[in-house]
C-alpha cells in the first residue's frame, strides 16, 4: 500500500545526459517516496543504467538534479544503500568470506563476519565460505552478490535487472529477500524487462524511451491509460515502435 | 579515513597470503643475485686472474730497489713477450712520475727487505677498482732472484709470504685513494638501486593488476557505491607502499645476513669492515621509498585508465624502459657531468635510478641530490592526483581501451569527500 504522505527518497528533476555526441536521457523527472517498490522500465540501451549511475554519482549528469534524501548520493552519506548493478562480479581470486567481510567492513557493518555467516547458511554456502569465488558456480556467486547487495540492511535498494541469469532458486531467493526489505520499510527501485515482477512487486512505474518518460505512474494509472492492456502488452506497444536515440 | 584503512587491510592482508608474492618475493632476488655473481666471477676471471692479477702488458713499470736485492729487472708478461721495469735512483720521483701519469705503477723496494720483506705499490690508474692488483711482475722477479740466493728471506719470497703495499692514487688531487671510505660512501645509494630495481620488476605488475581489477572484474559499481574513489585509489596506493616495504624487508634481511657471513668467514671482495654513514643510509631510504612512491603513481595512473591489465601493459612497459633509462646511460653517470646526466638526473621517470648511480659513483653533488628528491615528491603527488581524477573517470569503463579523448572527455564520476 503506497503512502501517499511519505516523503521523496528520491527526486529526479530535468536530468539530462549527453555521451559525446549521444543524447541518451533528455529530459527526465521522477520522485520515489520512501518505502515505495519504483519500477524503472525500458528496452536495451534505453538509458536506465545510466539513470541509476547517475542518481548513484558514478556518472556525472549533464544537467538536472539526481537526489537522494535532498542531496547528491556520496557512499560517505549516512543513508544505507544496496546497490545490486548490472554489470555485477566478484573478486575471483578471493575467498567468499574474505570478500563479503571486506564488503561489510566498507559498509560500516558491526559484525561483518557474524553476519556474511549467517547468511551463507541462510542461501546453503557455508562449507564453501573459505572457496575461492573462481571456484564457486555462477549460481552461488550470485547468492554472494546478492549477500552483499543486502548486508547492510539497505534503506534504498537499487537492483538493475537482478532476476538476468538467475536460477529459479535464486530468483525466489531475491523475491523472498526483496519482500522481507519491503516490509521492513526500505525503498526499493527495480529494473527490470519481467512483468509479471513489476506487477507482483512494484508500486509506481516509469517507463523510459527516446530519453523521455512515455508513462509514469501507479501501475494503475499505467495501465488505465493504455486501456488495461496487460504490462507485457503495454510494454510490446510502446517498444514496439522504433527508437529515436538511445545509448 | 575508516574506509581507506579497510582498503589497505585487504589489499595488504591478500597479497601476503598469497604465495606468489613470497615466490616472486624471494625468488627474484635469489635468480638476479646468482646472476650477478655468476657475470661477476666470468668477467673476474676473464679480466682479472686471481693468481696474476690486473694485467700490466700494456703499462710502464718503474722500480726503485733500495735494498739492491732483485737480480734481474726483466720478466715474461702475459702475452709471453719479455717487459723490462725502468729503473729509479730514488723513491719519490717514482711516486711523482706516477702521480703525472709517466708510468702507471711504481715498485719500492725499501733498505730494510731482509729483515722486512715487503714492497711498496704505487699507482693512479684511470679509475679504481678493488679487484686492480699490480703485484704480479714484482712477485715474479723477487722470485726468479730469490731462486738464485736461496736464503731464509729468499725462502719468504719463494713461498709468496712478501708483504704488497699498494698505494693508489686519485685522478682528481692526487691523494691516497681509500678504499675503505670509497666502498662506505658507495653503500647507500647501491643499495637503493639494487632494492629499486628489485622492486620494480617484482611489484610492477602487482601495482598495475591491484588498479585494473575492479574493473577487470566488473564489480567497481558495487564498491564504489562502498566507498568513494579518491578513499578507495588512497588505500590501494597506501597498500601497495607497504607491500613494498614487506618487500624491501625481505630483500634487506638477506644482505645483512650474508655481509655478517661474509666477514666471518672472510669472504668478502675487500679485506676491510664497511663503514656505514647513518645519514647517508636515511637519505638513500627516503630517497628510495620517495622512488617507489614516484613509480607506484605512475602505474596507478595507467591502471586508473586501462580497462584490463593487459591493456595497461603497453603503457607500463614505456614508464618501466623509462625508468630503467639511466643503466643504459651508465658510462655517461660514472664521468664528470654532461647534459645528459643532467638530463636524467631531473627527468622525473628516470631521477630515481640515475641519482642512484651518479651517488654510487662519486659524480652526484649534494644540491643535484636533493632538487631530485623534491622533484620526485612534487611529480608523486601531482601524479596520484591525476590518478585519481583518471579513475573516476574511467572507474566503470569495463571495455573500451585507453584514448586521449576517452580520458578527459567521459562523464565523471561526482563524489566529493
Amino acid at each position: 500500500m503506497i503512502n501517499k504522505t511519505a516523503p521523496n527518497i528520491i527526486e529526479v528533476k530535468h536530468f539530462k545526459m549527453v555521451f559525446a555526441d549521444k543524447t541518451v536521457i533528455k529530459d527526465l523527472s521522477f520522485e520515489v517516496k520512501q518505502g515505495e517498490t519504483f519500477g524503472l522500465l525500458g528496452s536495451n540501451g534505453c538509458g536506465k543504467t545510466t539513470t541509476i549511475r547517475a542518481l548513484l554519482g558514478l556518472y556525472e549528469a549533464t544537467s538536472g538534479k539526481l537526489l537522494i534524501n535532498g542531496k547528491k548520493f556520496a557512499p560517505s552519506d549516512n543513508i544505507r544503500v544496496g546497490y545490486l548493478p548490472e554489470e555485477r562480479g566478484l573478486y575471483k581470486k578471493e575467498s567468499v568470506i574474505d570478500t563479503m567481510v571486506y564488503f561489510g567492513r566498507l559498509k560500516g557493518l558491526k559484525n561483518p563476519k557474524e553476519w556474511s555467516l549467517n547468511y551463507l547458511k541462510r542461501v546453503g554456502l557455508e562449507e564453501h565460505a573459505k572457496t575461492k569465488i573462481s571456484k564457486l558456480s555462477q549460481g552461488m556467486q550470485q547468492k554472494v552478490q546478492l549477500g552483499i547487495t543486502v548486508m547492510n540492511d539497505p534503506e534504498l535498494l537499487i537492483l538493475d535487472e537482478p532476476t538476468k541469469g538467475f536460477d529459479p532458486v535464486n530468483r525466489k531467493l531475491l523475491m523472498e529477500i526483496i519482500e522481507e526489505l519491503h516490509q521492513k520499510g526500505s525503498t526499493i527501485i527495480l529494473i527490470t524487462h519481467y512483468m509479471d515482477e513489476v506487477q507482483k512487486l512494484c508500486d509506481h512505474i516509469l517507463l523510459l524511451k527516446d530519453g523521455v518518460a512515455k508513462a509514469y505512474g501507479t501501475v494503475t494509472d499505467v495501465r488505465k491509460k493504455y486501456r488495461f492492456k496487460s504490462l507485457d502488452e503495454i510494454f510490446v506497444e510502446v517498444y514496439g515502435e522504433k527508437e529515436e536515440d538511445a545509448e | 579515513m575508516k574506509k581507506t584503512w579497510e582498503v589497505i587491510r585487504f589489499e595488504v592482508m591478500r597479497n601476503l597470503k598469497k604465495p606468489s608474492f613470497w615466490a616472486a618475493a624471494i625468488l627474484v632476488p635469489v635468480l638476479l643475485g646468482a646472476y650477478i655473481g655468476i657475470a661477476a666471477l666470468a668477467g673476474y676471471e676473464a679480466g682479472e686472474s686471481l693468481e696474476g692479477g690486473t694485467d700490466t702488458t700494456e703499462m710502464t713499470l718503474g722500480l726503485y730497489d733500495e735494498a739492491e736485492y732483485l737480480k734481474i729487472t726483466k720478466f715474461v708478461n702475459a702475452n709471453e713477450e719479455e717487459q723490462e721495469l725502468i729503473k729509479y735512483d730514488d723513491k719519490e720521483s717514482g711516486i711523482t712520475d706516477v702521480k703525472n701519469h709517466q708510468i702507471d705503477v711504481f715498485y719500492y723496494i725499501p733498505a730494510n727487505f731482509a729483515e722486512n720483506p715487503s714492497v711498496e705499490i704505487y699507482t693512479k690508474p684511470e679509475s679504481t677498482s678493488l679487484f686492480s692488483d699490480y703485484s704480479a711482475p714484482i712477485r715474479t722477479l723477487l722470485t726468479t732472484s730469490a731462486t738464485e740466493n736461496v736464503s731464509p728471506i729468499d725462502f719468504v719470497i719463494i713461498t709468496g709470504a712478501v708483504e704488497m703495499n699498494t698505494t693508489t692514487y686519485d685522478n682528481a688531487d692526487d691523494h691516497e685513494v681509500d678504499f675503505q671510505e670509497i666502498v662506505s660512501d658507495v653503500v647507500a645509494p647501491v643499495l637503493a638501486l639494487i632494492l629499486f630495481y628489485l622492486l620494480i620488476v617484482v611489484l610492477g605488475n602487482r601495482i598495475i593488476a591491484a588498479m585494473t581489477e575492479e574493473k577487470e572484474n566488473r564489480i567497481s559499481e558495487l564498491v564504489l557505491t562502498s566507498i568513494n574513489p579518491t578513499n578507495l585509489i588512497v588505500g590501494k596506493i597506501v597498500s601497495l607502499m607497504v607491500l613494498g616495504l614487506i618487500q624491501l624487508t625481505v630483500l634487506v634481511i638477506p644482505i645483512i645476513v650474508l655481509y655478517k657471513l661474509g666477514i666471518k668467514y672472510d669472504a668478502l671482495p675487500f679485506d676491510f669492515e664497511l663503514t656505514f654513514d647513518a645519514i647517508s643510509l636515511t637519505q638513500y631510504a627516503a630517497y628510495l621509498i620517495a622512488s617507489y612512491f614516484l613509480f607506484t603513481s605512475f602505474c596507478v595512473a595507467i591502471g586508473a585508465v586501462s580497462p584490463t591489465a593487459k591493456d595497461a601493459n603497453s603503457f607500463s612497459s614505456v614508464i618501466i624502459i623509462l625508468t630503467i633509462l639511466p643503466i643504459f646511460f651508465i658510462g655517461s653517470l660514472t664521468t664528470p657531468p654532461q647534459p645528459m646526466s643532467y638530463f636524467l638526473t631531473f627527468f622525473p621517470p628516470s631521477a630515481p635510478m640515475a641519482v642512484m648511480i651518479r651517488g654510487a659513483s662519486g659524480t652526484l653533488q649534494q644540491w643535484e641530490f636533493w632538487v631530485a628528491f623534491a622533484i620526485i615528491i612534487v611529480v608523486s603527488a601531482l601524479m596520484t592526483k591525476l590518478a585519481t581524477y583518471l579513475f573516476r573517470r574511467n572507474a566503470i569503463d569495463f571495455t573500451s581501451k585507453v584514448s586521449f579523448k576517452k580520458l578527459f572527455g567521459s562523464p565523471r564520476t561526482t563524489w566529493k569527500k
